[in-house]
């Protein structure tokens, strides 16, 4: 079952449209969103956790329309925003708490368990006693990743959750993610192409408020099949010094190109051009 | 923006959350609000003040004045300050967009936050039936007993800061603006003397001089009705919770209907406490 459908959907602030007739459609997994700043990630987040509606075109989430049925969504939700926006002084544990009781887990025992649970599952449990405003910045994206996690969401949305990580805390991530992503729908927006490798089932790729892409990372990967290759000087559409001193180029390659295999971030860049190098990268 | 924007959603499928989240989250609330550092230093403030007065003794209308206004001063002010600060905690710290998505409505969080101001007024209660006892222990020697609804007016006070903190983070969502409503409340409080009879319109009143024997009578001085008095603060208690409600419910016009009632009341209230 899609849990996410997204049909031809618009949204504008003022003039600029953020989302320009946007479709694709996801179910259970991990799902990358990536695009460069000002693609219209955030924008569909929220969307997507009934913070905005849409201007025109349809919305179904977890099979329900957002504009009419937004608190049965809520309560199957588990949102994550860019900036999550911590009561600083709270400990760890108080503040899963009270959003525990925001998301009306009322019973005091099963809703501590539960509190319990998900601070484990970010492995915080050893400072939940600690205040937020004494923890590192990966430290609190865990925690905002634990609130959540409350109450088994079937729908859960992440924006930009590695920003500020350091390779260790991003590799503990990725491996809660996919742990969360078995057995519902992940929804991760993203500028790293490296996590979307690593961790998602499928992949869009927004540009401009469009979908430029949509299928697995492997796909991705292959849109840039037999246009990528090293050379001594910059001869692609897209190209960059590597560390050995070679060029690695990206587009339509010479006839004697040295080609070597893509990764997804290859395909990303060729899909969006300049707007990714220029904006996004 | 996306505050007003989560605001802008507000319909009534909100009246459909769960009622029972509420006194949950209201005790959580009212524990925060009592747990806050300015909450505690009135507190604080108003025991070293207690102190004070019964070791000196100034006299049996100091006294008085104590156990009937004394928590105005020294609670009333610093709850509301603590009430803002709680109330606006998650838009300070930009966690509107966050905790906008949960389940419980911002309209539910409102009400929590005004059930919250309950917490003070309770404790503030037990503290002036504490003083009561003690008074009557020590036998400190009054201007004149006071009444239930004197004794009241304290902890009413102390409720009507706690709400009032709640409006004011709800429709003033400046920094500053809880220091303009303070002074605003000053002002207020000045508006009348001793003389005109009008200073019971204030909060912070000097109940001695009204009641039974009013040490100015023989001086012409007509005393107003103290037991007024203490439903007028109830009224401006009961007002303020409409506004903070008014601001995010979907209900707008069930809580103008209560601002109304409860402007009538005080206005009622207000002038039968006038002598």
């Amino acid at each position: 079952m899609n849990t996410v459908v997204v049909t031809n959907v618009v949204k504008s602030y003022g003039r600029y449209r953020a989302l320009d007739g946007l479709s694709f459609t996801t179910g259970p997994g991990v799902t990358g969103l990536l695009g460069p700043n000002g693609a219209g990630k955030t924008t569909l987040i929220r969307m997507l956790a009934t913070v905005l509606t849409v201007d025109s075109g349809t919305l179904r989430l977890l099979g329900r329309d957002p504009s009419a049925e937004r608190l049965p969504i809520r309560r199957r939700l588990g949102y994550l925003p860019q900036e999550p926006g911590f009561h600083r002084s709270f400990t760890v544990f108080e503040f899963v708490d009270y959003v525990a009781i925001l998301k009306e887990l009322t019973d005091r025992r099963e809703r501590h368990d539960e509190v319990r649970r998900v601070i484990a599952e970010v492995g915080l449990a050893a400072v939940s006693g600690k205040r937020i405003r004494a923890l590192s910045g990966g430290m609190r994206r865990r925690v905002g990743i634990a609130q959540a996690l409350l109450g088994e969401p079937e729908l859960v949305l992440l924006d930009e959750p590695t920003a500020g990580l350091d390779p260790e805390q991003r590799l503990r991530f990725r491996d809660l993610i996919s742990r969360i992503g078995e057995n519902r729908t992940v929804l991760l927006a993203t500028h790293q192409t490296e996590d979307v490798a690593a961790l998602c089932g499928r992949v869009v790729v927004l540009d401009q408020g469009r979908c430029a892409f949509e299928g697995t990372p492997e796909e991705l990967r292959r849109v840039a099949e037999g246009q990528v290759w090293l050379s001594p000087e910059r001869s692609g559409m897209l190209s960059w010094r590597t560390g050995e001193g070679l060029f690695r180029n990206i587009g339509g390659a010479p006839a004697a190109a040295r080609l070597v295999e893509p990764t997804i971030e290859d395909g990303y860049l060729l899909l969006l051009g300049d707007a990714a190098v220029g904006v996004g990268s | 923006m996306i505050v007003e924007l989560l605001e802008s959603h507000e319909d009534h499928e909100d009246l459909e959350d769960k009622v029972s989240a509420l006194p949950v989250l209201a005790l959580t609330e009212a524990r925060r609000l009592l747990r806050h550092p300015l909450t505690l230093l009135g507190f604080a403030l108003f025991a070293l003040s207690v102190v004070t007065e019964v070791g000196d003794y100034w006299g049996p209308r100091p006294a008085f004045s104590l156990i009937t206004n004394g928590m105005v001063l020294w609670l009333g002010v610093l709850v509301f300050f603590a009430a803002e600060l709680v109330a606006s905690a998650s838009r300070r710290a930009g966690g509107d967009e966050l905790l906008g998505v949960l389940p419980t409505s911002r309209t539910r969080r409102t009400a929590a936050s005004c059930l919250a101001a309950l917490g003070p007024f309770l404790v503030a209660c037990l503290v002036q039936a504490m003083l009561c006892a003690g008074y009557a222990v020590w036998e400190v020697p009054l201007e004149r007993p006071p009444t239930i609804f004197e004794l009241a007016s304290g902890p009413l006070c102390v409720l009507g800061a706690g709400v009032l903190g709640v409006a004011s983070a709800r429709w003033l969502p400046w920094r500053g603006s809880s220091m303009l409503v303070m002074v605003a409340l000053i002002l207020y409080n000045n508006i009348g003397d001793e003389a005109t009879g009008r200073h019971l319109l204030g909060f912070y009143a000097e109940l001695p001089i009204w009641g039974q024997w009013p040490y100015r009578a023989a001086k012409g001085f007509h005393p107003g009705n103290t037991d007024w008095h203490a439903v007028y603060l109830l009224a401006l208690c009961l007002g303020a919770g409409a506004l903070a409600m008014l601001r995010d419910s979907p209900r707008r016009w069930f809580w103008l209907g209560a601002g109304a009632l409860t402007l009538v009341l005080a206005v009622v209230a207000g002038w039968a406490q006038l002598p």
